[in-house]
């Protein structure tokens, strides 16, 4: 059988797809008033996972997951990516956070993500780590699907999904290289 | 036999490094990064913009927007996700100040994938429209910079760099699938 097939209208992924990627909160945070840069941001509860909603219209695979740290580093991390029912589609592992005021960029084997929707999601067992995040708030995050979950590190295999409680998104991602 | 998918067929005349879809113009929307007359921060560095192409199209023109001063010349280019240069402008030197300034490229087609627009100045005197996010965030936009990528215009092969602290803004570039502009 070959493979999927190329033409006119195929999806091409991007090679980066972060927080405010089209297929991730796209244009919504300025469209609701919420717009900007992240700011160096303590992370807001130790083991509190953060959901960034993605799109994925075809498949992507995978290569590595990156957070941009903030001014201090500071406990360990984990990145993963979930279906939207909770369930772990691929995850680093526990990592000490290290790197400020860059991308830390974890590799992962390549994995196919998609088509659906998903979560992109990063945790911090810390609260004196800190990572790149905008300050948006509560109702906000509601408006563009950004959740929120208890979880360790290392993510788990399954987790359960609960309203945003900080005005805190990570600057976070996915990509299909591992070198940017 | 399955149908043939239905993918996302984005189609205009023009791709540039703000589009929503085809590039990075959601991130730069969310980031308020106002394109605007700026200066070339680092001579004869190459700033590489990812551009996806969802169906076969035929470049024939590109664009840059040239802004208050138009010192010295540039290069703009497409390359692929391998750093090959796919086609250039050629040196020439920045056009007039506060006008787009097109470029009469050899007709190019680019099946559907993933490409990165190029411009590279040889004078930090220069200046052009310019979106100004940060390296941090055009790191996480999926931007290069490859120093030195002007010699006597934009080289080949390159090798895609990640965006350090000296750059912290990129171009907007436009590709062309017409003549009128």
């Amino acid at each position: 059988m070959g493979g999927w097939p190329k033409g006119p209208g195929m999806w091409i992924p991007p090679p980066v797809l972060g927080t405010d990627n089209v297929h991730a909160l796209g244009a919504s945070r300025r469209t609701i008033g919420a717009g900007g840069t992240p700011t160096s941001t303590a992370w807001p509860a130790a083991n509190r996972a953060i959901a960034i909603p993605i799109w994925l219209p075809d498949a992507m695979v995978v290569s590595s997951l990156f957070i941009a740290n903030g001014g201090t580093a500071s406990g360990n991390l984990d990145l993963g990516i979930y279906t939207i029912d909770g369930a772990k589609v691929v995850a680093k592992g526990t990592t000490a956070q290290t790197g400020t005021s860059t991308l830390q960029i974890l590799t992962v084997t390549a994995t196919p993500v998609g088509p659906g929707p998903y979560y992109m999601v990063a945790v911090l067992d810390s609260t004196a780590g800190f990572a790149q995040a905008y300050a948006t708030a509560v109702v906000a995050e509601q408006q563009m699907g950004v959740v929120q979950s208890a979880a360790a590190v290392p993510l788990a295999a399954t987790l359960t999904f609960a309203s945003p409680a900080a005005t805190f998104i990570p600057l976070m991602g996915i990509s299909t290289i591992t070198t940017y | 036999m399955a149908d043939w998918p239905s993918g996302i067929i984005a189609g205009h005349s023009c791709i540039s490094t703000t589009d929503v879809v085809n590039s990075v113009g959601a991130e730069i929307n969310n980031s308020n990064s106002i394109t605007q007359s700026a200066a070339w921060q680092v001579a004869n560095t190459g700033v590489f913009v990812p551009v996806r192409v969802f169906q076969p199209i035929t470049v024939v023109k590109m664009a840059i927007i040239v802004g208050a001063t138009n010192t010295g010349s540039c290069d703009v280019g497409i390359y692929d996700p391998a750093g090959n240069r796919l086609v250039r402008a050629g040196s020439t030197a920045l056009g007039t100040a506060s006008t787009v300034q097109t470029f009469d490229i050899t007709d190019t087609a680019l099946d559907p994938g993933l490409y990165y627009f190029a411009l590279a100045l040889t004078s930090t005197s220069g200046t052009v429209f310019q979106s100004a996010p940060g390296n941090l965030y055009m790191r996480a936009m999926g931007c290069f910079t490859v120093a030195s990528a002007f010699s006597t215009g934009l080289i080949t092969p390159v090798t895609y760099a990640s965006v350090n602290g000296t750059v912290t803004r990129f171009p907007w570039i436009g590709a062309y699938m017409e003549t009128a502009i």
